[in-house]
């Protein structure tokens, strides 16, 4: 990592698995998650010389944040694409011979695709990509204080959607 | 004389009754429960949140809904790109 900015192929090597993870939590199903993750790569490629020393993971979890952003709004705009939740648009992925049991995972990934955008991105960005408040704060756009209250409400609609379908342990 | 002095009486007890500041009412619990299991509340605010959730039990069932809600997504397991993707998405960049 020359002069603190990493090259393309420590990005990959080193945070791809992240970037694909945070991806994935914010679309709900792989084949949205490719997309995101693809469009992300072509924007960390366009800003790596511009990339600030600083924590690389937060920075590659803004910008897929707001390619996934982008997108939800690209659909809004255009209603004849379908959204997420319509059934036939999710083509669930073949599960893979020696894929772990996730236990309630299923379970949680689908609570989280019923949040709201700005409650799931929120929470992904805490939760999942385990960024400081004022780092999402600053990646949404929003005041710390509406990222505090976003936090808190997605959890809370998360737990009463995972209540709702018995699956609480 | 009796009544008179009812009367006086119950006017005392309704002054006294209206003189009497109303008793303070506990917040809600607010997101400021989340905050705190963060770790994103100052000194002040983190010892107020202990308090209300030792003392009141809303604010107890509160944190525990969001702790639960906090720990079944942190205990997610990293979803893996399926085999090949990364190969594919990296081929163009790393020639």
């Amino acid at each position: 990592m020359a002069g603190g900015v990493p090259t393309w192929e420590e990005v990959a090597r080193d945070h791809g698995r992240f970037l694909y993870n945070v991806a994935y939590r914010l679309a709900g199903n792989d084949s949205d998650a490719q997309d995101l993750v693809q469009e992300a790569l072509l924007r960390v490629r366009k800003g790596l010389e511009r990339y600030q020393p600083g924590s690389l993971e937060g920075w590659l979890a803004r910008i897929v944040t707001n390619v996934f952003l982008d997108e939800v709004r690209r659909r809004r705009r255009r209603p004849a694409d379908a959204l997420p939740e319509d059934p036939d648009w999710v083509i669930p992925p073949s599960p893979a011979a020696d894929e772990v049991p996730t236990g309630l995972s299923d379970e949680v990934q689908a609570a989280l695709d019923s949040l709201p955008e700005d409650f799931r991105t929120a929470v992904v960005l805490c939760d999942i990509a385990d960024r400081p408040y004022e780092e999402i704060a600053e990646s949404l756009g929003v005041p710390v204080g509406t990222v505090r209250s976003r936090i808190h409400r997605g959890r809370r609609l998360l737990r009463h959607a995972l209540v709702d379908t018995g699956e609480t342990a | 004389m009796t009544g008179r002095y009812g009367r006086r009486r119950k006017l005392r007890l309704l002054r006294r009754r209206s003189a009497k500041p109303p008793s303070p009412r506990h917040p809600a619990p607010d997101e400021r429960l989340s905050a705190y299991l963060d770790g994103e509340l100052d000194d002040a605010e983190r010892h107020a949140i202990e308090s209300y959730v030792q003392t009141l039990p809303e604010w107890r069932a509160e944190l525990d809904e969001v702790a639960w809600a906090r720990d079944a997504l942190r205990r997610l397991p990293v979803h893996e790109a399926p085999p090949g993707f990364w190969e594919a998405a990296l081929a163009p960049e790393l020639t």
